[in-house]
């Protein structure tokens, strides 16, 4: 602990070392010269995602565990962003395109509509809807499952799990690459997901 | 103006920003206004203004948002390494083949993955985008994007007459005369942006004042600030 320029440990105080003193360093210009140097820095830098590979995390009303294998993005929380796990460590290809066999579970709420049906046809508007329909073992819940071409041979699937909960409707995305060998773990796991998540 | 009230307008400001609306609105820019935007950055895409506007209104997404992003990653088309592929899709080190048959089909088929795969999922901002769009290597994208946006024309009387068919065709030749990248799909390239990114940042001006002359002037300021403490 700091009092005075002094470091107070133990009820002792022990005089700190007066580096600018010292070397006779003006302070305020040696803190411009770092702010400087770490603004010109910062303009360069990437963007380091931070991601959490296990225990608990909350955003938008939801709180969940991370899945074995599974890694969220701290960045995207800390902004009260939606909640974003995928399978490869956040590296998407540019586009926030999904690298081969990698998946991604997205959830996010939004203020309850007055007709569920009729705000999921609207929002996969142009999305190939292949079943839409109450999922299981969640009779409030309506489950779609839709595609998305990409590009000639890359084609999205997608499952979207909208819950409705009080006032907040809760929405669970699950994406992979149609033909992942994983598919039906991948389902299981947003499954679980939905079923275990604590909601506000 | 004090410092406090400087503060406090540049937070409101930044408030301004961040509470901007992704979703298509009738503040949304013209055909016509996004030709005239395109033709004046010299893009390739100049002309495809109907096109932004449609599909943003198919798919509930303002136009400026995609234009604003091709403007990012390649210059709005001018730097791209992959016809077509003004948004940079599926770069990952090395310059991919480009998804898209043609401008058009780009443009529709980004903005309904915005709309499927971002607003949807509660990427509402650009800062939100940019954490999924560009992953890594882009510390400037998210500016860049909310720059040209937000300088992009909206929807009210223009003060700049739309772009006549004789200034589109004086864009044609340069559509015409670009090539993809040599070495497409092996080399190790990298986004247009992340070198683009960095010229439009010093291009900028303050006070009609270069920004790198001010930055410039900084640091003397700074080091002749410092060296004033220094033991003779």
């Amino acid at each position: 602990m700091y009092l005075n320029g002094a470091i107070v440990s133990n009820g002792a105080a022990v005089r700190a070392p007066q580096w600018g003193r010292r070397f006779r360093l003006p302070g305020p210009a040696a803190t411009a010269a770092a702010v400087a140097a770490l603004f010109l820095a910062s303009a360069q830098n990437p963007v380091a995602q931070t991601q959490q590979s296990s225990g608990w995390v909350a955003g938008r009303g939801v709180r969940l565990q991370v899945p074995a294998g599974w890694t969220c993005n701290e960045d995207l929380l800390a902004m009260s962003g939606p909640i974003e796990l995928t399978n490869f460590g956040g590296a998407y290809l540019r586009g926030g395109i999904l690298p081969p066999n990698g998946a991604e579970i997205n959830i996010t709420s939004v203020p309850n509509p007055a007709n569920l049906r009729e705000f999921v046809r609207k929002e996969l508007k142009g999305a190939s809807v292949k079943q839409l329909g109450a999922a299981t073992k969640l009779p409030a819940a309506l489950r779609a499952n839709y595609t998305q071409e990409l590009a000639g041979d890359v084609v999205l699937s997608n499952v979207a799990i909208y819950l409705p909960h009080g006032a907040t409707l809760y929405k669970f995305y699950l994406s992979y690459w149609t033909g992942d060998p994983n598919e039906r773990r991948l389902t299981e796991t947003l499954a679980r997901l939905v079923q275990e998540a604590h909601l506000r | 103006m004090s410092a406090n009230l400087r503060i406090l307008a540049g937070f409101a400001l930044a408030c301004a920003m961040c509470a901007q609306s992704l979703d298509y609105s009738p503040a949304s820019p013209t055909d016509a206004q996004i030709d005239e935007y395109l033709a004046r950055k010299s893009s390739p895409m100049a002309g495809m203004g109907s096109v932004f506007a449609g599909s943003g209104r198919d798919y509930d997404i303002d136009p400026r948002l995609v234009v604003a992003i091709a403007g990012a990653e390649t210059t709005f088309g001018k730097h791209q390494c992959a016809d077509n592929n003004a948004w940079n899709w599926f770069h990952h080190r090395t310059c991919p083949q480009s998804p898209f048959a043609g401008y058009k089909e780009g443009a529709e088929r980004v903005t309904k993955f915005m709309r499927l795969s971002y607003l949807n999922r509660g990427y509402d901002s650009v800062e939100l985008i940019q954490h999924k769009y560009c992953a890594s290597g882009c510390g400037n994208w998210s500016g860049l994007v909310a720059t040209f946006l937000n300088e992009m024309p909206a929807n009210a009387p223009s003060p700049v007459p739309p772009v006549k068919t004789t200034d589109m065709a004086r864009v044609e030749p340069d559509r015409a005369t670009r090539k993809a990248e040599p070495g497409a799909g092996v080399t190790e390239t990298k986004p247009a942006n992340e070198i683009d990114g960095v010229t439009a940042q010093l291009g900028k001006r303050v006070f009609g004042v270069p920004v790198y002359i001010v930055l410039l002037l900084g640091v003397l300021a700074i080091g002749a600030w410092a060296a004033r403490g220094l033991p003779k």
